[in-house]
């Protein structure tokens, strides 16, 4: 889908092009630019003639004193050759003017504005499509004094001069803090027989202070629109003119600036206006094409309507992609694989219970079809933990209905996008199949998700649907072909506690023989939603690989295998130079993991390496392990030394004093606990003295800090724990969480004295 | 300027770099590379060229991958011909993209990219790209380098010059590489021949001088040629770059009356000339925005004051005339000077573009130059950067020229002091803090606070003082001389630290400096081959006086430590005075370059430093 909605902050960090004045089109274009200068110049909006920004904002960066977005889309029908023959030909024009007036007031602001980039021109070509783009661009400065300076087509340059293309840039002549920056940028859409739904946001917030934002949109009569306001956005006024043309209006005054970026999900707490809005369509296929009827204005259409959508989506999906034999013969395969596997094994699949089946169908699938060695993509398959999938529900599925279990589709929201009430499209829905007995999901995002594990984005979901479809014998027609999937209510999912999401850190802590620095023995467990981003830093391909295939009760390690093969034997010695080069830097990815994490010097380091992958749902944590020296932590005091233990946290996440306030909920990523078990040797000679002073207890309902310490004559145990209770929290139990969390960064100070006897 | 873009395009091509650019990484290698330049005879537009053939053989070591190569073009410099094998085959379907390249800091210049994905098919395979390029104008042909991003194995560059183009050669770096160099005669051609073999890959090492220091490369000094009747003179010496640049300045009609309206306005009650200098000097840094055009023959003329005036932006050649302008309208002696920084290894003995990346401007005081550079947004007048201290510069004078050197400024130049009172409370210490910054430091910290939204700038700058933590609070912030450059940037402000003494039994520990200048600032010898170039010249004054409660007694006071090389020293001591403890700590960086050979001493020394920071203070009961 081509981008209809041209945000002005994407304009302001793009790149850009050059005019060729020799050309015509460029004097078109220069002509065209003119006219769209002074058609936006002359609008008589009194939005646009305000230049006092309120005492409130005078210490503002920058204020935005209008934004105004004029939408118009027109359309025509014509008959065309098409080459095979005449057909109709619906040429439709978008055009998008957004100007915006804004106070700069200081450097940073200046610096935002200075610099001003867009697509001038952009073509797409296609069989029975020619559609063409083009932008035009406005830029005035207004002085304190009033005086007006517009910019000249001189300033601007090209940065790209393609026949399909062109991009340009401005650099904003002679605006200074304290100046008002007045510009807007047009897009002019050409389009021909595109009937696909064109989505269309208006934010209603920023973090700039906004004195008044309007909207208008006039839509040819043969359009239609649905729309909905978000979050306290104000309502949309939608009419019909005398042409019967969509008037579309929405304005709204003094927006205060919003700042918090932590925690929110602006799907569900940020003011905003979604639009759809289409080239009317009802004739043949329309019903299937999901046209709207021309004119056809809706308002909060009911969310069942997108559940259809992705009903008819996925029946295609079935129809092609499974109930054809050729399709399913993939997913049999699969179900062989798979009973060959555990047969190897020495199990018998027949006698597996369905979840276990199940498991063993999604490591098969993961096996050979991601995990597969390749010579051909070599770079890829090593770095493979990198590569991310959109769960994999539909294969999933086929996988485990192929070999007879009996899964389903689960289609919900995701939980920080939009309320499943307010969706807009069927992309707004996330998909997870599941076996409908235990309702147990499986899904596959990267290649070291387990089974049964629930993907985040779904955790605690209510609304729910669930997904199968029919299996004919035979399916005649189109509209079989699209219904044969059932809606039904789909279960709860859970959510998973604190413990589940775990980073707890085992160190055996000693002082190095020059009592400078601590030794560490380090073993690291990763549990639940903590796990994958350190699995693709410090799991090698070869050594997945080998743990699944010993799993899998495979007789030959890849490189055997290889070396054994007629063609692959010739390339052998390329896979083990590539795997002895990944081992190698497997080390500075161990020194690196253990620098961010621990945020001081790490050096010695040894005895390095993966214990549990974290790859299969029987042994789900990923657990490393290492020995090192860490910086940081010893201070002298004459023979005495102090053990700054309470940096062993790093920095924890503080909550900064801007973000103290807040109004609304909080969205965190999920519940999460991280621990640390310190064993510190006291070395010979010294008493450990203030152990008591270690202890610290902030326990609220949000979550807590525990600093647990005893010591005997040899060692000091100290246990610290830090949770996040839930993934979600009301704005109410913000304090709650500050409280615990700022209980964590003062025990940073924590500090153990051991004193010379 | 425009050089420097061209010498960045060399070896900074960050979006097109591959992995494969340090020594340990020698999967694929240029195997054989060769470079020929050919000077011939061209049209009347340009009557002069040079044609080039490159040519270099990738070679597969270990395991199949892609590389990207680039190749960097302009108006001047043009791509003529792109030839890719792929394991001796040109079918490979691979379609180079020619793109505009947009460079760091520069708005709009007419740099352009040609650049692929080369596959490099199996171990042992190999994969070639010829490239076939014009340079149109003999000035713009400057250096050869002799590096690429690989490690090449065997290399032979060429250079034919026929009997009438009039050049010299010079040779940069090739002590610690095994280069041969032979002149033939062919005809009237005298051919240069460089061949080499196991020149490393490029590296690529941060706050490193400029690859013109360490990279073999030649200078070729275009002199003369006589193609045909007519004799083109190109720098022969110094005098014709001179008139070179002249002559781009004569093409400017600066309109010194808009101008000096403008200027006269702002010196408005000025008494001296001095005076007059430093208010100009400073509206220029504060009202025109640094923003570069460097298309064509734009990378070397400056724009026209008063269009700079009216923009309220240009680059460093704008704001170099727009100041010469300025203070010439009001009777002031001003000169456009040309500078290469000090990343630049050359200079005006070997006339050629490549000598220069920089211009600034001089106001001639009773006959010496005062140096004004008004890209340096936030230093004072009279304050130099050290990226152009020392350098030789080619000052305009007339018809002739003047060569002088940029004074050397001291570390002093530089200072940024702390001192802290404080009185023990409890676990906490109180008192009142001084800060001030000069010259380079205090235009560091000025341009971080103005990149922040004003809003935002006092909350900014008080997590900054506090280092980040929770646990020192600020109240009560001035600050003084935000926008006045030619003063120190001072702040003052109460603090509340707390939780920064532990009491163990009857001793309590105190770490009185959180600042920890310097602290583990070792060098990496495993990895770190080139010298090591800190910022600017360095001074940083740490002092802290606490009293001592009554009833407690200083027990233990840690040993002081005093460092002193030749080009840094370190001097740190606690002293217990009338019933104060007095804490001073003084880093000084003399020199703003380590060289390798002293990494071993300094890294020691850091070790002095940061063990020093990890000693505390004891006081205990009376």
């Amino acid at each position: 889908m081509k981008l209809f909605m041209l945000s002005v902050a994407v304009v302001f960090s793009a790149t850009f092009t050059k005019v060729n004045a020799q050309s015509k089109d460029a004097e078109k274009y220069r002509k065209e630019s003119e006219a769209m200068r002074q058609a936006v110049w002359a609008w008589d909006k009194p939005q646009f003639k305000v230049k006092a920004v309120p005492q409130q904002y005078t210490n503002a960066s920058k204020v935005i004193i209008a934004h105004h977005t004029e939408l118009t889309a027109d359309s025509k029908s014509k008959f065309a050759f098409y080459g095979l023959g005449f057909g109709p030909k619906k040429e439709q024009t978008l055009t998008e003017v957004v100007r915006e007036m804004v106070k700069v007031n200081d450097k940073n602001a200046v610096s935002d504005y200075s610099e001003l980039s867009f697509t001038q021109f952009e073509r797409t070509s296609g069989f029975y499509t020619a559609d063409k783009t083009t932008s035009y661009v406005g830029v005035r400065v207004i002085k304190p004094n009033g005086s007006v300076k517009e910019i000249n087509a001189d300033d601007i340059v090209l940065t790209k001069d393609g026949a399909a293309e062109k991009k340009a840039k401005v650099a904003v002549p002679d605006l200074q803090p304290g100046d008002i920056l007045d510009y807007f940028i047009a897009t002019e859409q050409n389009l021909t027989n595109d009937m696909s739904n064109k989505p269309y946001r208006v934010l209603l917030f920023d973090d700039a202070p906004i004195l008044s934002l309007s909207f208008h949109a006039q839509l040819g009569k043969k359009y239609a629109i649905e729309y909905r306001s978000y979050n306290g956005a104000p309502e949309l006024r939608v009419s019909k003119n005398d042409d019967k043309d969509i008037i579309v209006d929405v304005e709204k005054a003094n927006i205060p600036p919003f700042e918090t970026s932590l925690w929110v999900a602006p799907g569900m707490q940020l003011p905003f206006i979604r639009m759809n809005i289409s080239l009317g369509y009802k004739g043949f296929g329309s019903k299937w094409m999901d046209t709207k009827k021309p004119g056809e204005v809706s308002k909060n259409t009911d969310a069942d309507e997108f559940l259809d959508d992705k009903a008819s989506s996925l029946s295609q999906s079935y129809y092609s992609g499974y109930w054809m034999k050729a399709a399913k013969a993939e997913y049999d395969d699969i179900e062989s694989d798979a009973k060959k596997k555990t047969k190897q094994a020495g199990s018998s699949f027949k006698e597996f219970s369905d979840d276990e089946k199940a498991a063993q169908l999604y490591y098969t699938l993961r096996f050979t079809k991601l995990l597969n060695f390749d010579i051909n993509k070599l770079s890829d398959k090593i770095s493979i933990g990198y590569n991310t999938y959109n769960g994999l529900a539909f294969p999933l599925f086929c996988t485990l209905k192929a070999a007879g279990l009996d899964p389903a589709i689960l289609v919900t929201n995701d939980r920080t996008g939009l309320r499943m009430s307010e969706i807009m499209s069927s992309g707004d829905l996330t998909t997870t199949a599941y076996l409908t007995g235990s309702d147990k999901f499986l899904s596959l995002q990267t290649v070291y998700d387990v089974p049964f594990a629930v993907p985040g984005e779904i955790e605690g979901a209510t609304s729910t649907k669930s997904f199968t479809f029919d299996h004919p014998n035979a399916i005649m027609g189109i509209k079989k072909m699209m219904g044969l999937t059932n809606i039904a209510p789909g279960p709860k999912v859970p959510t998973g506690s604190a413990d589940k999401n775990a980073h707890i850190e085992n160190l055996k802590i000693a002082l190095t023989a020059d009592k400078n620095n601590l030794t560490i023995k380090r073993s690291t467990t990763l549990k639940g939603y903590y796990k994958k981003d350190e699995q693709k830093n410090l799991i090698l391909y070869e050594d997945y690989y080998e743990a699944e295939r010993k799993a899998f009760k495979e007789e030959k390690p890849l490189i055997e295998d290889l070396e054994d093969g007629k063609k692959s034997k010739k390339y052998v010695d390329e896979v083990k130079n590539a795997f002895a080069e990944a081992r190698k830097k497997q080390k500075d990815a161990f020194i690196k993991e253990a620098k961010d994490w621990f945020e001081q010097d790490v050096t010695e380091l040894k005895d390095y390496k993966t214990d549990n992958l974290g790859v299969r749902h029987t042994a789900p944590d990923f657990v490393y392990s290492s020995s090192f020296n860490l910086g940081g932590f010893i201070k002298k005091a004459g023979n005495n030394i102090i053990v700054e233990i309470g940096k062993i946290q790093g920095q924890p996440l503080l909550i900064k004093q801007e973000q103290r306030k807040r109004d609304i909920d909080v969205y965190m990523p999920f519940a999460r606990s991280i621990e640390y078990n310190i064993q510190l040797e006291i070395p010979e000679g010294y008493i450990a003295e203030g152990i008591a002073a270690l202890n610290k207890k902030v326990e609220t309902e949000a979550g807590f800090f525990i600093a647990d310490a005893s010591a005997t004559d040899k060692l000091v145990t100290i246990k610290v724990k830090k949770n996040y209770l839930h993934n979600f929290e009301p704005a109410g139990n913000w304090d709650k969480i500050i409280s615990f969390t700022d209980a964590a960064n003062e025990w940073v100070n924590a500090k153990l004295l051991l004193k010379k006897k | 300027m425009k050089q420097l873009i061209l010498l960045a395009f060399l070896f900074t091509v960050s979006k097109f770099s591959t992995a494969q650019n340090s020594d340990d990484e020698k999967n694929v290698v240029i195997s054989k590379s060769t470079k020929e330049f050919k000077f011939v005879k061209g049209n009347a537009e340009h009557p002069v060229q040079v044609k080039e053939e490159s040519s270099r053989l990738y070679t597969c070591n270990n395991f199949r991958t892609d590389i990207q190569v680039a190749e960097f073009y302009n108006d001047i410099e043009t791509i003529d011909d792109v030839t890719i094998y792929v394991n001796e085959s040109k079918k490979n379907g691979i379609v180079p993209k020619y793109e505009y390249y947009n460079s760091d800091g520069i708005f709009y210049s007419d740099a352009h990219v040609c650049y692929f994905q080369l596959p490099l098919l199996k171990k042992g395979s190999t994969s070639e790209v010829i490239f076939k390029k014009t340079t149109l104008d003999p000035h713009y042909f400057t250096s050869i380098y002799f590096m690429d991003e690989q490690m090449i194995q065997e290399q032979e560059v060429k250079i034919i010059v026929p009997s009438w183009m009039k050049l010299e050669i010079k040779e940069y770096n090739f002590k610690q590489f095994n280069i041969k160099k032979n002149v033939s005669l062919d005809g009237d051609e005298t051919v240069y021949t460089y061949t080499m073999s196991n020149i490393p890959a490029m590296n690529n090492e941060r706050s490193a001088p400029g690859p013109s220091y360490f990279t073999p490369h030649i200078l070729v000094l275009c002199k003369s040629a006589e193609p045909k009747d007519e004799k083109y003179v190109y720098f022969n010496t110094v005098k014709e770059q001179y008139d070179w640049y002249k002559n781009l300045l004569s093409q400017n009609s600066n309109d010194e009356k808009l101008v000096k309206e403008k200027t006269e306005e702002l010196v408005k009650g000025a008494a001296t000339d001095e005076e007059k200098v430093k208010k100009i000097y400073q509206w220029v840094q504060d009202n025109i925005r640094y923003i570069a055009f460097e298309n064509g023959i734009a990378g070397f003329k400056p724009e026209k004051a008063q269009e700079v005036l009216r923009k309220k932006y240009g680059d460093c050649k704008g704001m170099a005339n727009l100041l010469t302008v300025m203070l010439r309208s009001v009777n002031l002696d001003a000169r456009r000077c040309w500078i290469g920084t000090r990343h630049i290894a050359y200079d005006y003995s070997t006339p050629s573009l490549s000598v220069d990346n920089h211009m600034i401007c001089a106001w001639m005081n009773k006959g010496k130059p005062v140096y004004l550079d008004a890209t340096e947004k936030y230093i004072g007048y009279g304050e130099i950067a050290e990226r152009i201290q020392g350098r030789q510069t080619l000052i305009e004078n007339g018809s002739q020229y003047l060569l002088e050197k940029v004074p050397v400024a001291t570390y002093l130049q530089n200072t940024a002091t702390e001192s802290r009172k404080f009185s023990i409370e409890g676990n906490s210490l109180k008192g009142h803090v001084t800060q001030i910054w000069k010259g380079e430091n205090k235009e560091w910290l000025l341009s971080g606070l103005n990149d922040i939204k004003m809003d935002k700038q006092e909350n900014a700058l008080k997590q900054f003082l506090a280092g980040g933590k929770q646990n020192f609070e600020i109240s009560n912030l001035k600050i003084n001389n935000l926008s006045n450059y030619n003063a120190d940037l001072k702040v003052e402000y109460d603090v509340l630290w707390k939780d920064v003494l532990t009491a163990f039994d009857k001793d309590i520990y105190l770490d009185a400096d959180n600042r920890r200048n310097m602290e583990n600032f070792k060098i990496d010898t495993a990895k770190r081959k080139l010298p090591y170039w800190f910022d600017f010249k360095n001074n940083l004054v740490f002092e802290t006086e606490i009293q001592i409660p009554p009833g407690k007694t200083v027990s233990t006071l840690p040993e002081k430590l005093s460092i002193k090389q030749p080009g840094y020293s370190f001097n740190a001591s606690y002293n217990n005075v009338a019933g104060k403890v007095l804490y001073k700590n003084e880093i000084i960086l003399n020199q703003s370059e380590l060289k390798p050979e002293n990494f071993s001493q300094w890294n020691k020394d850091i070790e002095q430093l940061t063990n020093f920071y990890n000693q505390q203070i004891i006081l205990t009961q009376k």
